[in-house]
């Protein structure tokens, strides 16, 4: 999900340019350095989730995989997604360079928030990790859609409509990566527990840049 | 979507320009752009950031290529601010908003403008290059080491991905609307995950064996930090006086 260059004004881009910079500290100081491949290959997993096209009635849609990366990283979300959009800007000039921060902002402070209130769900297991599971993914598009909404209307009120419809068109996309997350999820269940309970190692406390 | 990797080694003058003097450049351009207001000094800067790409040697279709995206929103934007944006409307069928259109074309001409920017100065350095460049200018050496191995990581995730995709609809996997099929896609992300985590795993360690300390060394001499100075303030004037122009018309 990205707000195009030109749109949004200065001082909403200030303000998620400094909220992003703060995160993406707080992200890394919680990051352990000899993990950082183990985050760079899950960054590279949700870059690649918006490449693929899931059907939806007679279209597709691209899945965001924000929640998973909220319940994976924690705090470390933030730096992860922050590296995954600068990429999609280089490579694809999706987004761009000065409203990288909103976006940041718009991608990582609904997965950080679910991953962190939805983790201790995740690990009572049973149909409750499923519906964390259900809950990260659907919570975080539909968090993303309406902070999106909301750069655009503190821009300006007549954005108002524009921001609106981004809510609407994002109503069933928010359903659809609820149901792959879920499913996602009950699979790493079976297979790397150790991914949805923290205990890989990705994070530390106290850690500095 | 195929994913381009810029090379940085494009013929042109600004790919062989200092990392830290183009981005140094495209944050002051792209600030000088988003601050006009006017249709007149944003159709300036526009012609002005046209010239960029080419002196980059990248061609006009690639070019026009990678504005796609960026413009179907604006057209979406366009399309919503005109029907609903209020103030003064243009005697037609659909009633347009004029403020709404002005606003509309105003975003289109300055988000083009610091997407060409963006896509001159940045697009043409390698991502190696790139996080080497933003190390150098301050940031965090974990931030721009994640921007290194993600890079990488994003081709080896995508192949492995690929590689089951294609071994699905081997097994007849027809992608449409159904429960079945998000199962399977769900079953495709973490089946890649779990791949893609072993062999960083051991890519890891293998580096760890071969001396890896954190740091990534770029082969490519740099250019004297004079001339990428020179060049960056030489680049952000133009923006720079027609956004002066814009505020304090004389």
């Amino acid at each position: 999900m990205h707000i195009a260059e030109g749109v949004l004004s200065a001082p909403v881009l200030g303000a998620g340019a400094a909220t992003a910079a703060f995160g993406i500290w707080l992200g890394l100081r919680r990051l352990e350095e000899s993990r950082l491949i183990l985050a760079a290959v899950l960054a590279a997993t949700f870059f690649l989730g918006s490449l693929v096209h899931v059907p939806l009635g007679p279209g597709s849609v691209h899945l965001l995989l924000g929640g998973l990366a909220g319940l994976f990283l924690g705090w470390a979300a933030f730096p992860v997604i922050f590296i995954g959009l600068l990429l999609q800007a280089v490579l694809f000039q999706f987004g761009g360079l000065l409203v990288l921060g909103v976006n940041t902002c718009i991608m990582a402070v609904p997965a950080v928030l679910l991953g962190l209130l939805l983790r201790p769900v995740l690990n009572r297991g049973g149909r409750m990790a499923l519906a964390a599971g259900f809950a990260a993914g659907t919570g975080a598009v539909l968090g993303m859609a309406l902070l999106a909404a909301w750069a655009l209307a503190l821009t300006d009120q007549g954005f108002l409509a524009a921001a609106r419809l981004i809510v609407v068109a994002n109503l069933p996309v928010a359903a659809i990566e609820g149901i792959v997350t879920m499913f996602v999820v009950a699979f790493l269940r079976k297979t790397r527990p150790d991914l949805l309970t923290g205990s890989m190692g990705l994070e530390r406390r106290g850690a500095s840049c | 979507m195929p994913i381009t990797e810029p090379s940085g080694e494009d013929s042109g003058l600004l790919s062989r320009m200092d990392v830290r003097a183009k981005l140094l450049a495209t944050g002051v351009c792209m600030m000088a752009v988003s601050a006009i207001q006017g249709i007149g000094p944003a159709v300036a800067a526009l012609g002005f950031a046209l010239a960029l790409p080419l002196a980059a040697g990248i061609r006009l279709k690639s070019v026009m290529l990678r504005l796609m995206p960026a413009n179907f929103f604006f057209l979406f934007l366009g399309l919503v601010l005109g029907l609903t944006y209020p103030g003064e409307r243009v005697a037609n069928v659909l009633r347009l908003s004029l403020d709404g259109l002005e606003m509309a074309l105003r975003i289109a001409l300055k988000g083009n403008t610091m997407l060409l920017i963006f896509i001159a100065l940045v697009c043409t350095t390698s991502v190696p290059a790139l996080s080497q460049g933003l190390r150098a200018l301050g940031v965090p050496r974990k931030l721009t080491m994640l921007l290194a191995l993600t890079h990488r990581q994003i081709f080896l995730v995508t192949g492995e991905f690929q590689k089951l995709h294609r071994a699905a609809l081997a097994r007849c996997f027809s992608p449409r609307c159904s429960l079945h099929v998000y199962k399977t896609f769900a079953l495709l992300f973490g089946q890649t995950l779990l791949r893609s985590l072993a062999r960083a795993e051991r890519i890891h360690g293998a580096m760890l064996l071969r001396g890896f300390t954190g740091r990534f060394h770029i082969l490519v001499p740099s250019v004297p930090a004079w001339r990428g100075a020179a060049f960056a303030a030489l680049l952000g004037a133009l923006p720079l006086l027609i956004c002066l122009y814009d505020r304090w018309p004389p």
